[in-house]
């Protein structure tokens, strides 16, 4: 199967859907198997293996209108259907582009430039600059391509203020940073003695 | 960094899954009568699936070598499907460097340079590690750096530094402008390999 053999993918992308391939793959690999091993048996006894004589007799004496062969087409289109679903449902950017630092910034000796900043790493960025505000006890954080939702925990009573503070600070960091766009940022806070 | 394999599995699950919906649907259709009415010649809802005797069908030796063959081929496609998972770095191995081999060659081997742009950048205020990979050819060359920096780190000042620094001097050496570069940022909370500021602790008497 052709990969990309040396050749330049963008560092930010969607998901490469690993698991169902995986799942089809090993099904693909199973079905392949069983049948150089029927075939192989044939050559060697001058039988069909007896695991074939079930479906085989199953498939003679049944006919279009059964309900196992109703089941079997149910199950097919289900199946093509949640086949196609994996295929184009997008799914979500692992990372955010950054723009390049303005002032001279962008290398002369480079062409094209993609810079960008995993979830996860924003994530980690924004609760670690959480974690430096005044009030907070512990901070994460959760990450799309769009939002950050950071969870606080605090030992003051009143949360509203200190709400307003982390989510002023975190995106004066996250548009600090350089990413575009600036993630928008979320905060629960939960007061805990 | 590695790459992954999206586009190929994307295209195996979008013709898998239209032709298990075409076979699902036709055979629902077949199953209610329908593509009867359609078609007189397709077979009735009452109808057997299978008309010959599959004794007779699975008898002649050419159908064992077929069903050996298809097994080979689909065992192959799905173990090939499986290998494809694995992500690659797919570096580029050897630079050749030199105009006209009749006057001497001059190879650079392509890691040793993505080595010393690390070593480079671990040398940049805020930065914790970094990953350097090179691809394209000497005269197009590609640069895919991931880049770990400190979670209090500066990272606008990390990319200027790069940008006016770390990519010249690869340019420089090799006497051409970079065809591309990607830069990937990942923080972590450990402490910078240079620049680092420490956390003081200490108690305050009135």
């Amino acid at each position: 199967m052709s990969r990309h053999d040396g050749k330049v993918t963008p560092l930010r992308h969607r998901p490469s859907r690993a698991i169902p391939a995986l799942i089809l793959g090993t099904l693909l690999l199973a079905a392949g198997v069983a049948l150089v091993w029927a075939a192989v048996a044939r050559l060697v006894t001058g039988s069909w293996p007896v695991y074939l004589a079930g479906p085989r007799d199953w498939l003679t004496g049944v006919t279009w209108n059964d309900p196992g062969v109703w089941a079997a087409g149910a199950a097919a289109t289900v199946l093509g259907f949640v086949l196609l679903a994996a295929a184009l449902v997008p799914g979500r950017f692992n990372a955010v582009q950054l723009q390049a630092p303005a002032d001279g910034g962008h290398a002369p000796a480079a062409g094209a430039q993609e810079i960008v900043m995993t979830r996860r790493a924003i994530a980690r960025y924004a609760a670690a600059h959480c974690e430096h505000v005044d009030g907070v006890r512990s901070a994460t954080a959760t990450a799309s391509a769009r939002a950050v939702h950071l969870n606080v925990t605090t030992a003051l009573h009143e949360t509203g203020e200190l709400r307003a503070r982390v989510i002023a600070v975190v995106t004066e960091r996250l548009t600090g940073t350089g990413l575009n766009p600036v993630p928008k940022a979320a905060a629960s806070v939960r007061s805990r003695e | 960094m590695r790459q992954h394999a999206g586009v190929l599995n994307r295209t195996w699950l979008l013709i898998l899954g239209i032709l298990a919906l075409a076979g699902g649907v036709l055979t629902l259709l077949a199953a209610n009568g329908t593509l009867h009415a359609m078609s007189p010649a397709m077979p009735a809802a009452e109808s057997p699936v299978v008309t010959g005797d599959l004794h007779t069908v699975f008898e002649p030796a050419y159908v064992t070598a077929i069903v050996l063959v298809a097994g080979v081929l689909i065992g192959a496609l799905g173990l090939s499907w499986i290998l494809a998972q694995i992500p690659r770095r797919n570096p580029a191995d050897t630079y050749r460097l030199h105009q006209d081999p009749a006057s001497g060659t001059t190879l650079c081997d392509a890691a040793a340079l993505a080595s010393a742009v690390e070593n480079q950048i671990n040398t940049l205020p805020g930065v914790v590690g970094s990953s350097a990979l090179l691809r394209g050819t000497a005269m197009e060359p590609d640069l895919t750096m991931k880049i770990t920096v400190n979670n209090r780190a500066d990272i606008q000042d990390v990319l200027h530094r790069i940008n006016t620094t770390v990519i010249p001097d690869l340019s420089t050496a090799l006497e051409t402008p970079l065809r591309r570069t990607g830069i990937q940022i990942e923080i972590s909370g450990r402490n910078a390999l240079a620049g680092t500021t420490v956390a003081t602790t200490g108690t305050v008497i009135y």
